[in-house]
């Protein structure tokens, strides 16, 4: 087969995986939003001694409200005040996650390859969501600093801020994490082997 | 043209600790090398002096030229710094809109993949080329759509031509390394 048709092939298998997967009445993105809440009060209850974290929904439809507090700060105010904001998923996590089953099962491996690479890449992808995750409620304590929860030096902030703006917010830079993540869990040693053999490359990686 | 001589996983590569690890373990190589490449691009991108005197010019210039094409198809637009106003709309080429990221990625791969340099200058000459006509196309198609598809406007911006764009990276990335180099001397590039 020549390589034209391999990559049209392979773009095509994308496609139809991918739009599968985004099909609205699937509701596969409400699924996802649940993970999404689970794993992040799983793992965010609490911060440090006194922070508690919630990840709820939102009465916005396509929306999550995540919300940060501190017991010390209830017991003195006698009230639940809480920090919050509110976060849109689909687009920076759901999208993501499909475009990288997409890329797994439209790889041309074999099917073992595809269940354990996907399996892999979930795991891979649960991570960065959670790494997330920790870098919008570092911003929901920076940015309220009443809550007293984090005391972030310039750069931490600045850091911190940058990252919330321009990484975790847009999609972009989560969509280039699942190539990797499809580059690691896909693609074995045999294959840049075989690949080399094929094409007539002679010890390209030495 | 020689044999390959990489031929199963217990085959012996000689060369300095560098050349072992990364015949050893490419996949790991190849993908520790691209994120090196990224880590980069994105401690640059998000610096004060990249927002400061590259950012700027960067979305003037898309606007500009998109702004010319749209005159072209007799949207009758007007462009300032990044906004391309019509008497019925106006649409903002903000960050992210600026193809930069998929760009990078591809810039990544090609360089982390070895293959001598000058093949690897080629093809990201054209690969870069190919997807600023990309981003053009896009930031025209998205002025359309505000006009005429309002309703669709998120999906397309959000998603369909994100994904267009890594996808669009990725094939020009396969497409290159399946061009054959026209010599074998990757040694150290």
């Amino acid at each position: 087969m020549s390589v034209n048709k391999v990559i049209l092939l392979f773009v095509v298998k994308i496609v139809i995986c991918f739009s599968m997967l985004n099909i609205p009445q699937l509701k596969m993105d409400k699924v996802f939003e649940k993970y999404y809440i689970h794993f992040g009060n799983k793992f965010y209850r609490t911060i440090k001694s006194s922070g508690v974290v919630m990840f709820k929904q939102s009465d916005e439809t396509d929306k999550l409200q995540v919300l940060v507090g501190n017991k010390k700060k209830f017991v003195a105010h006698g009230e639940n005040k809480l920090a919050w904001i509110k976060i849109e998923t689909k687009s920076t996590d759901f999208v993501p996650l499909t475009l990288l089953l997409a890329l797994i099962w439209a790889s041309p491996v074999s099917v073992k390859r595809k269940l354990t690479g996907t399996a892999l890449g979930i795991a891979f992808f649960t991570l960065i969501m959670l790494f997330k995750q920790w870098i919008i409620i570092t911003y929901i304590c920076d940015q309220n600093a009443w809550l007293e929860l984090t005391h972030l030096s310039s750069f931490q902030r600045n850091l911190n801020e940058g990252m919330y703006m321009r990484m975790i917010m847009p999609t972009g830079a989560t969509l280039m994490t699942v190539v990797f993540i499809w580059l690691m869990v896909t693609f074995r040693r045999v294959d840049v082997e075989r690949f080399q053999i094929k094409n007539g490359f002679a010890e390209s990686f030495s | 043209m020689p044999l390959p001589t990489i031929t199963n996983s217990t085959h012996q590569v000689k060369g300095n600790w560098f050349v072992r690890i990364t015949s050893r373990f490419p996949i790991a190589a190849f993908v520790l090398g691209t994120a090196f490449y990224m880590i980069l691009f994105y401690a640059v991108w998000l610096s004060d002096w990249y927002n400061q005197h590259i950012h700027p010019h960067l979305l003037h210039g898309y606007a500009w030229l998109s702004g010319i094409v749209l005159n072209w198809f007799g949207y009758e637009v007007t462009v300032s710094q990044e906004l391309i106003t019509s008497s019925s709309q106006s649409l903002s080429i903000a960050r992210g809109c600026d193809g930069i990221e998929a760009v990078a990625l591809f810039t990544a791969v090609m360089l982390a993949f070895p293959n001598p340099l000058k093949f690897k200058l080629i093809h990201l000459f054209k690969g870069i080329l190919f997807l600023v006509v990309l981003n053009l196309v896009r930031i025209i198609s998205l002025f359309m759509i505000v006009s005429s598809h309002p309703k669709v406007f998120d999906l397309m911006h959000t998603v369909v031509w994100q994904i267009i764009f890594i996808i669009s990276a990725l094939c020009l990335w396969i497409l290159a390394i399946y061009q054959k180099p026209k010599t074998n001397a990757y040694v150290g590039q």
